[in-house]
């Protein structure tokens, strides 16, 4: 489920607003993984960075808004897709 | 013979489920908790076509896994009290999210529509939703429904109808989730076979461990043989599959740089990715149409802006709480005050009628404890209609996102900020307001620091006292300190209890925010009053029973206050007051204090004599005055916050321990105060 196509994945919070990577691992606790699959961050999601002021950041996915904490967000990792 | 249909209504959060109940359901429902829970509980009766259909609105949930409590109470309620029919509300403008919840329903049970709710404002968005395929992939009827229009629903009603009478069959797509994890089910649901699972299926249950779930982790312990099983099970459970490795980039120069990396993925990743990738494809089957940036995209740019969003959230804070206690304290104040004249009226026209103990019962205890709750109305009225269209509107969620950070500091979840704001105006919509928090545990603690910030009624008291001691500009600050006395100890006492307290840990902020939308009127009015009933029929009770007693109390045996049982009682606890440079006069007003706050100055006026402020001023030292009102703000503010700290909490125990612990608290820090400002 890696995409593994050489590009090294960055931590989410190291998206500028806007931008869009595509999960490819999330480190954490079991009941996290799940609350995140829940919401739609899973691995081979496509998030996009809507805002990124101080305290947790907001993601959308699949045209969901998400907040997640900072430290949540610094272990979801991605691919930093190329933007149209 | 009417033919009764019993129907549970589940859904995430936000998709217009409580709409739908109200909309369903109209003045024909009544709120309750969960037994034994804090969470709400919600049901109604709809009658259609000669059939009586009970709706209960099962928790918002993301999934059936638990997370928290409301997975929990929503998959027991459809395994034990088993529905006849499964409502799914989803919100057709995030259909991809919302199908998660479906396909565990699916796995749960076979009577299942899918409501597609908010069709109206998918289709201006221009989401098409091909809702027969739709039905066709999943094996459910699917209905395209908008609670707010009120369309949709009669077809949405005869499907529920004939889905309760077998005349829809369904057959629900199963789930495989690829050979490795089957396997492994397989496996595990074969050793399970012989077990009593409480009416869940071995694959179910399986499932379930396979991805981490507590509440059946616990269930297999609680086995005679459970601790084997478990061991047994272990390497399954913690197995990780595709062993890969991934280089990843330090976050920052700087940071604690490259994380150590697992090998592969943990199984329930694996599953939840599994049902995502499902669920992406039926997507791409039966959904079309680009979605533009929404309104909320932009309106967020300005509300969660890093210096105008804490600017707006101080904004209508300001304008929601002077809402709520100038509005709310306004009516309060003409429901107390017509109070007071009919009670004029009855007491001048009762006084040679009847017996005096009888009349000083009727007029000091019955209709003194009725004003307190009469007067509460309003109050919680209005708050509840500013929560609703909080709520309602989606911007609750956004100040939970702005005040994350600062409620940390508390030892607090984000969500939790609204209540400490209305704990400075009321402890009573303060607990109330803990309801947005979804943990049970980090609702409990919110529920149990509430007391210990001060309200106005407390505020308004500790003004007059303070202004009787110290000249102006050192009145403020002696106000200011108490206040950041109280803010420090809900730091302590929150984190406390966060290490104390069992249970899911304050975890860090993940929520959805939900689109803006424009309250409905109905929504909002339907859920302020039967809130409002609710306080009123359970609260209510309570407080009359509590303030009957103290007024007993006071009474009790001689008639006098000053030779009554509480006085007694306050004698009794000379002891303490002494070490802490009171006299029992000052206790006894404090315990009298408990039927409410704002009564201490007129205990006291009893007590002390009709002349408080030169009795007071000549008979105490600042020192003193400071420790009475230490003592004063800490403790548990009134019956009405004890009830609804009961109310809400759904235990007497912890009812007593908010109780017990404050006036513990209250009694350290007063002696620590007067005993080091002696020292000074």
């Amino acid at each position: 489920m890696y995409a593994d196509d050489g590009v090294t994945p960055i931590s989410l919070i190291a998206l500028n607003p806007g931008e869009e990577g595509q999960v490819v691992y999330i480190h954490g606790g079991w009941g996290i993984l799940r609350r995140l699959a829940e919401l739609g961050i899973y691995p081979g999601a496509i998030v996009r960075m809507e805002n990124k002021s101080w305290g947790p950041v907001v993601v959308s996915v699949a045209g969901v808004r998400i907040a997640i904490g900072r430290g949540v967000a610094s272990r979801i990792y991605v691919r930093p897709l190329r933007r149209r | 013979m009417v033919k009764k249909i019993l129907v549970a209504l589940a859904g995430n959060p936000n998709v217009g489920k409580s709409t739908l109940f109200n909309a369903l359901t109209g003045l024909h429902q009544y709120t309750a908790n969960w037994p034994g829970k804090t969470v709400e509980r919600k049901e109604g009766i709809v009658k259609y076509k000669g059939y009586e259909l009970k709706l209960v609105d099962l928790p918002g949930t993301y999934s059936l896994t638990a997370f928290s409590l409301e997975e929990v109470l929503a998959r027991r309620f459809i395994v034990d009290e088993k529905p006849d029919v499964v409502i799914h509300v989803a919100n057709a403008t995030t259909l991809e999210k919302d199908l998660y919840l479906t396909l565990q329903l699916l796995e749960l049970t076979d009577k299942v529509v899918l409501a597609l709710n908010m069709i109206d404002v998918a289709e201006s968005k221009g989401i098409k939703i091909n809702s027969t395929k739709l039905s066709k992939i999943l094996g459910i009827p699917v209905v395209k429904i908008s609670a707010y229009r009120k369309t949709g629903l009669d077809k949405l009603l005869d499907i529920v109808i004939a889905l309760a009478e077998g005349r829809i069959k369904t057959s629900p797509l199963q789930i495989s989730y690829g050979p490795e994890i089957e396997a492994l089910i397989g496996r595990i649901s074969s050793s399970l076979k012989e077990y009593d699972l409480h009416g869940y299926t071995p694959r179910w249950v399986a499932i379930k461990l396979l991805e981490g779930d507590q509440e059946i982790l616990d269930l297999l312990k609680g086995f005679p043989n459970g601790t084997d099983l478990l061991k047994l099970l272990a390497p399954s459970i913690s197995t990780y599959i595709s062993k890969k490795r991934v280089r990843y980039e330090p976050l920052c120069p700087g940071c604690p740089s490259r994380q150590k990396v697992k090998q592969g993925e943990p199984i329930c990743m694996l599953i939840a990715a599994k049902r995502r990738t499902i669920i992406n494809n039926i997507i791409k089957l039966t959904v079309s149409g680009l979605k533009a940036e929404s309104i909320s995209d932009t309106l967020d740019k300005y509300i969660l802006h890093r210096v105008l969003g804490p600017i707006t959230l101080f904004g209508i804070f300001a304008i929601a709480f002077a809402f709520v206690f100038t509005i709310g304290g306004l009516l309060s104040d003409y429901v107390s005050s017509g109070m007071d004249y009919i009670t004029g009226l009855l007491s001048n026209y009762l006084v040679n009628r009847i017996p005096s103990l009888l009349h000083n019962f009727l007029i000091n205890g019955i209709l003194a404890a009725l004003s307190t709750v009469l007067s509460f109305i309003p109050l919680i009225f209005v708050f509840f209609l500013v929560y609703s269209i909080m709520e309602d509107s989606g911007y609750l969620a956004r100040g939970a996102v702005i005040m994350d950070r600062f409620m940390h500091t508390l030892g607090l979840h984000g969500k939790a900020f609204l209540s400490v704001i209305m704990a400075f105006g009321c402890n009573v919509p303060g607990i109330m307001a803990t309801r947005a928090l979804e943990s049970e545990r980090d609702r409990l603690i919110a529920m149990l620091i509430n007391p210990l910030i001060p309200c106005s009624a407390r505020l308004g008291v500790m003004a007059f006292i303070i202004s009787l001691f110290f000249p102006g500009s050192i009145a403020v600050v002696v106000m200011l300190s108490l206040i950041l006395l109280s803010l420090s100890l809900v730091a302590i006492i929150g984190s406390l209890l966060n290490k104390l307290l069992r249970g899911e840990r304050g975890r860090e902020l993940i929520i959805e925010l939900p689109e803006y939308r424009i309250p409905s009127p109905r929504n909002v009015i339907l859920l302020t009053w039967t809130r409002v009933r609710d306080f009123l029929e359970r609260a209510g009770t309570i407080i009359v029973l509590g303030s009957i007693f103290i007024w007993f109390l006071y009474t009790f045996p001689t008639g006098n206050f000053e030779t009554s049982y509480g006085a007694l009682f306050g004698r009794l606890l000379e002891p303490i007051a002494k070490a802490m440079g009171l006299d029992w006069r000052a206790i006894t007003s404090l315990v009298f204090g408990i039927l409410a706050k704002e009564q201490v100055l007129a205990a006291m006026s009893i007590i002390y004599g009709p002349d408080l402020s030169t009795i007071l001023r000549s008979s105490w030292s600042p020192l003193q005055a400071i420790t009475f009102l230490v003592i004063f703000m800490i403790y548990e503010p009134c019956i009405a916050t004890i009830a609804i700290t009961k109310r809400e909490s759904g235990s007497w125990l912890w009812t007593l321990f908010s109780l017990s612990y404050t006036i513990s608290l209250s009694i350290l820090i007063g002696l620590i105060v007067y005993n080091v400002g002696s020292l000074l």
